[in-house]
């Protein structure tokens, strides 16, 4: 076996295997007992499963359409630039990425504080009383999303300006004697060009964006009122916190089907070939 | 010369057998850190955490040549996660300081129990409820080491400057108990506009949410309780439950003597208003009047803040509440005896009555009431007047303790989230005290009882 079979093997396929295969059983310390589907059961009986559900989905559709809407605007804006200034402000762009997400929580846990944070002093020129962003169920999960979408989207903005730096320029200048305009430029022409990208950029953002979890545990611990409870942190608590490793076997299985066929949704949808 | 080589030898040779009976052994350790002040840390110098457990480690092999202590210090964060993992993966340390005690250890058989090793000196000396949380099933588990968890749920601290200034005398000794009527006249006279700005600039006390032992401490000042007798069910959406959070709800709404955003606050939020004088009140015991001269020391606080210690105000028909709790070491399951033998030995050298005692520079009372008696806490003394008497206030304060989160050996963890989300409506008042405590009470049984 080729070692790098063997390290996917050892630290992907049988993680995996033993996870599905702790789903179907009630796992203490001491001992394994096989009991069918009653954890799946359960996760279906979970109040809070549903609301993590709930709120994952909602979190993973906002932030998916922002950042990518983001990082479009923002590549479609650099293209035009020449290559070393272009390549200042995608390095500027994507540090956030090579920063550590807790680090960056923290930093937001800061701005969001509601007695000396940055947010409540700005809105506070505006004679807005301070609100506690975090700790108020209407804010909570919106004030992450901000977060994310201001932060997220450095990559994206180099993988789609290496796809619009692809395109011909000739069909610009051909759609433009035509007599197109900017937006139906990019309506007709580019958008349809760079849906491979797109299209990996939507399919693998929201995988990502669906476990989110390190800033949910960092900054909310799923509150207020379960209004930040997401997936991956209800697995969390299920496999760290109370150590039921069946139960939080089986929330994971559930969030891979799910975005298995998020996934196969997105593909029939936006998996067109393209060829220029 | 000759003849010395041969009476070592003799006397070696003498020995032999003795050193035969005790196998060398290893011990594992884990504790999270705790900067005890060590007898032999430099004059001046700020224990780091680590040294205690060195310290511990190397005197006790000193007694036990034969014994190696390995010791790990374990943070605070991830603590549970990790000792839990190395529970399933068959691998925990032989002594282990319980951070978070879960009472389904001892039931899967995962722990010694401790009862053929405590003498009837031990269960004497160790305070009650110490030795009673390590007890699953009638047989115990913990040797029982540090008493309270800084006080909080247990006691208030008082800032003495604010309540002069307000021209409230703090309540008398000599346990300074107070009531609830009591209570509300003198926080309406420590929220104060010192400017008449239409702000205030000091609240009387703070709520926060995810406090959760203060919080509960407060809803119990009415006879609430989180889990009734048999230990059975949540019953805190009871008429006494509901009128004490409505009670606290109307603290901040109604009276404006507690400040809003309660319901995005933690523990730390309330010491940090107590401490940059934003409230008059704060909560903990001796532990956190240490806390101020550490925060002083550090620049985190500008000035320093005279404090005394009172215990919650009570309903007079329900009399005085705190919560007791302490903490201690277990040991794990062990295949060989002589092991087993030195792992105990080692939980009682760590809680004996002479070594139980470095818990003082950390100004924490033990779980031994032989050691308790010889505390004194003087490098505290510059926060508050008298020393032993404000010791003697906690502890008398905590003598009212109360089967504060149900029987020892029942774990509630899964329902705990659902009473921070209980406190965070009724103090955000997107539920009603009725409605939140309702809401607690059904999700709380569900998730501990099935029911």
């Amino acid at each position: 076996m080729a070692p790098q079979t063997l390290l996917f093997a050892a630290f992907f396929l049988v993680p995996v295997v033993i996870a599905f295969a702790l789903a179907f059983m009630e796992v203490r310390p001491t001992r394994m007992t096989w009991v069918g589907l009653e954890n799946f059961e359960r996760v279906l009986a979970d109040p809070l499963f549903g609301r993590a559900l709930i709120n994952t989905s909602l979190f993973t559709a906002v932030v998916v359409v922002f950042w990518l809407g983001k990082a479009l605007l923002i590549a479609y804006l650099l293209d035009p630039m020449n290559g070393t200034l272009q390549t200042f402000f995608k390095s500027a762009f994507y540090l956030p990425a090579v920063t550590s997400s807790i680090i960056i929580s923290l930093i937001w846990l800061w701005i969001f504080n509601p007695t000396f944070g940055l947010l409540n002093a700005f809105v506070g020129l505006f004679g807005v009383e301070p609100v506690a962003w975090l700790g108020n169920t209407g804010t909570a999960l919106p004030s992450l999303m901000v977060m994310q979408v201001v932060m997220g989207g450095g990559s994206s903005i180099v993988l789609l300006s290496a796809a619009l730096a692809r395109i011909p320029r000739d069909l610009y200048e051909v759609a433009l004697i035509d007599g197109a305009r900017r937006p139906t430029i990019f309506a007709k022409v580019i958008l349809p060009l760079i849906r491979p990208t797109l299209l990996y950029l939507v399919v693998t953002g929201t995988i990502n964006t669906f476990q989110v979890f390190d800033s949910v545990y960092v900054m909310t611990q799923g509150g207020p009122q379960f209004a930040t409870t997401t997936v991956v942190y209800r697995i969390y608590q299920e496999a760290f916190q109370r150590f039921d490793l069946g139960l939080a076997s089986a929330m994971a299985i559930v969030l891979f089907l799910i975005t298995l066929v998020l996934a196969a949704v997105q593909f029939r949808l936006l998996g067109q070939n393209v060829e220029y | 010369m000759r003849r010395s080589a041969l009476k070592v030898l003799a006397a070696l040779l003498a020995l032999t057998p003795v050193a035969a009976a005790q196998p060398e052994i290893e011990l594992t350790w884990w504790i999270n850190p705790w900067r005890i002040v060590t007898p032999d840390l430099p004059e001046g110098q700020s224990p780091t955490g680590e040294e205690y457990a060195r310290y511990m480690s190397e005197r006790f092999m000193e007694l036990h040549p034969n014994v190696t202590v390995h010791y790990e210090l374990v943070p605070n964060a991830g603590f549970g996660e990790k000792v839990t993992t190395a529970i399933f993966a068959g691998n925990p340390p032989d002594v282990l300081k319980d951070l978070d005690w879960n009472p389904e250890w001892a039931r899967e058989g995962l722990l010694e129990p401790i009862d053929p090793y405590l003498t009837d000196e031990d269960r004497q000396d160790f305070l009650p409820y110490a030795l009673e949380k390590g007890n699953v099933d009638g047989q115990h588990y913990i040797w029982p080491w540090n008493n309270s968890n800084n006080g909080m749920g247990s006691t208030l601290l008082l800032n003495t400057a604010l309540f002069e200034e307000a021209g409230v005398e703090v309540p008398p000794l000599p346990d300074r108990s107070w009531t609830i009527d009591e209570f509300l006249a003198a926080a309406e006279k420590l929220t104060m506009d010192r400017d008449g700005d239409g702000t205030t600039d000091v609240y009387a006390i703070t709520f926060a949410a995810r406090d959760t032992e203060n919080m509960l401490a407060w809803l119990m000042r009415f006879g609430a309780k989180l889990i009734n007798d048999e230990g059975t069910a949540f019953v805190l959406n009871s008429e006494e439950g509901v009128r004490a959070l409505q009670f606290i709800v109307d603290l901040i709404y109604e009276y404006g003597y507690a400040p809003r955003g309660g319901e995005a606050l933690d523990v730390y939020g309330t010491i940090e208003n107590l401490h940059n004088g934003r409230a008059a009140i704060g909560y903990g015991g001796i532990y956190e009047i240490g806390r101020i001269d550490r925060y002083l020391k550090e620049g985190r606080i500008a000035d320093p803040i005279d404090v005394v210690i009172a215990p919650f105000p009570h309903d007079p028909e329900v009399g005085p509440i705190a919560y007791q709790t302490s903490g201690g070491f277990v040991v794990f399951k062990q295949e060989d005896d002589y092991k087993r033998e030195m792992a105990m030995e080692f939980a009682r050298f760590l809680t004996s009555r002479e070594n139980i005692k470095m818990l003082e520079s950390l100004l924490y009372i033990t779980a031994r009431r032989s050691a308790n008696a010889e505390l004194d806490f003087a490098n505290v003394a510059d926060y508050t007047d008298d020393v032993p008497t404000e010791v003697q206030v906690y502890q008398a304060a905590i003598d009212h303790g109360v089967p504060y989160f149900g029987p020892s050996d029942l774990d509630i963890s899964p329902a705990m989230e659902y009473f921070t989300a209980a406190m965070e409506a009724a103090l955000s008042r997107t539920k009603t005290p009725q409605q939140a405590l309702d809401d607690f009470v059904r999700e709380a049984n569900r998730a501990v009882f099935g029911n």
